[in-house]
């Protein structure tokens, strides 16, 4: 850990700014309503501000800072006494007008039914790399494997994903 | 040439392959109509999942900074305050003074604690639902 050079309170702010709205959309998938995520996001902020003296800078930021945005989501399920399950999509949270039934909409209407349908370990390096907009080596820092893990990991997560894709419930 | 593995075509999806490894997985495909099968499989798979992640991205109402709290006046109010309790030992040294300064004093603690807590900073927390964590 690197204690020498102390963060302020712009740098975590310049850091934190453009990383808001992924973050919020990250925090989505996980508690997949607004303001719970608004919530957990918010509590996140508070505990990241306050553990930057162990933040260590030769790390990824974005990395540790949704680490600690996915404890928080998962300490609200918790306290709700919900389990966290990807669970398909309300058009109304994710403010859409209008429901078309284009064959490309239907299609994604069906992989977000496959998404609830993967394994917790798919499904964290899915919901990092996508909602998260996570490089590897972020999704290695907020999960804590090597970037190779994550690669094999994400790969076999899309494979999967394809699999459940094809036998979809009609 | 190195074979390349079924996982570094999700590496080339990503972007996140070294240049020679990236250029090295693309003539595999290239070459190989199977692979070529898996990627662009894989490939519409990441577009699908970019639209939906796009879509559930959103700008929340969040504060990034904690915000200095407490009371606005407490320097200013304890400097009256050492002033009226000196004023008044001076000038009264009498019952009446020692009350006047027992009340000055006691003010002065009272605004000495309230500086102290002016210090600790608090989050302005727009909370939707308990807000019990904080």
């Amino acid at each position: 850990m690197n204690h020498d050079t102390r963060v302020s309170d712009d740098e975590f702010q310049a850091w934190v700014a453009p990383l808001l709205e992924r973050a919020a959309g990250y925090a989505w998938a996980i508690v997949r309503n607004r303001e719970d995520a608004e919530d957990a996001l918010q509590e996140a902020l508070v505990r990241a501000y306050r553990a930057l003296s162990r933040y260590d800078r030769s790390r990824s930021f974005k990395g540790w800072l949704f680490a600690i945005v996915r404890h928080c989501c998962l300490d609200l399920l918790r306290r709700r006494g919900t389990r966290p399950v990807f669970v398909a999509m309300d058009p109304a949270d994710l403010s859409l007008a209008t429901r078309d039934n284009s064959p490309e909409r239907e299609r994604r209407d069906t992989l977000q039914w496959a998404l609830a349908q993967l394994s917790p370990a798919h499904r964290k390096v899915i919901e990092l790399r996508y909602f998260g907009d996570c490089s590897y080596r972020e999704i290695a820092e907020a999960l804590g494997i090597p970037e190779g893990t994550v690669m094999s990991r994400l790969h076999a997560a899309r494979q999967a994903l394809t699999a459940i894709h094809r036998k979809e419930p009609s | 040439m190195k074979p390349i593995e079924h996982q570094e075509i999700s590496g080339l999806i990503d972007g996140q392959l070294a240049p020679a490894d990236a250029e090295r997985v693309r003539q595999a495909i290239a070459g190989d109509e199977t692979l070529r099968a898996e990627h662009e499989e894989l490939a519409a798979l990441d577009n699908d999942l970019k639209a939906i992640a796009a879509t559930a991205a959103f700008q929340p109402h969040v504060s990034l900074l904690p915000s200095p709290a407490g009371f606005p006046f407490s320097t200013p109010a304890l400097i009256a305050a050492v002033l009226v309790l000196r004023l008044a030992l001076k000038t009264m040294p009498t019952a009446s003074g020692c009350v006047i300064a027992a009340g000055v004093l006691a003010l002065l603690i009272w605004g000495m604690v309230r500086l102290v807590k002016a210090q600790e900073r608090e989050w302005l927390i727009p909370s939707h639902s308990d807000g019990a964590a904080f």
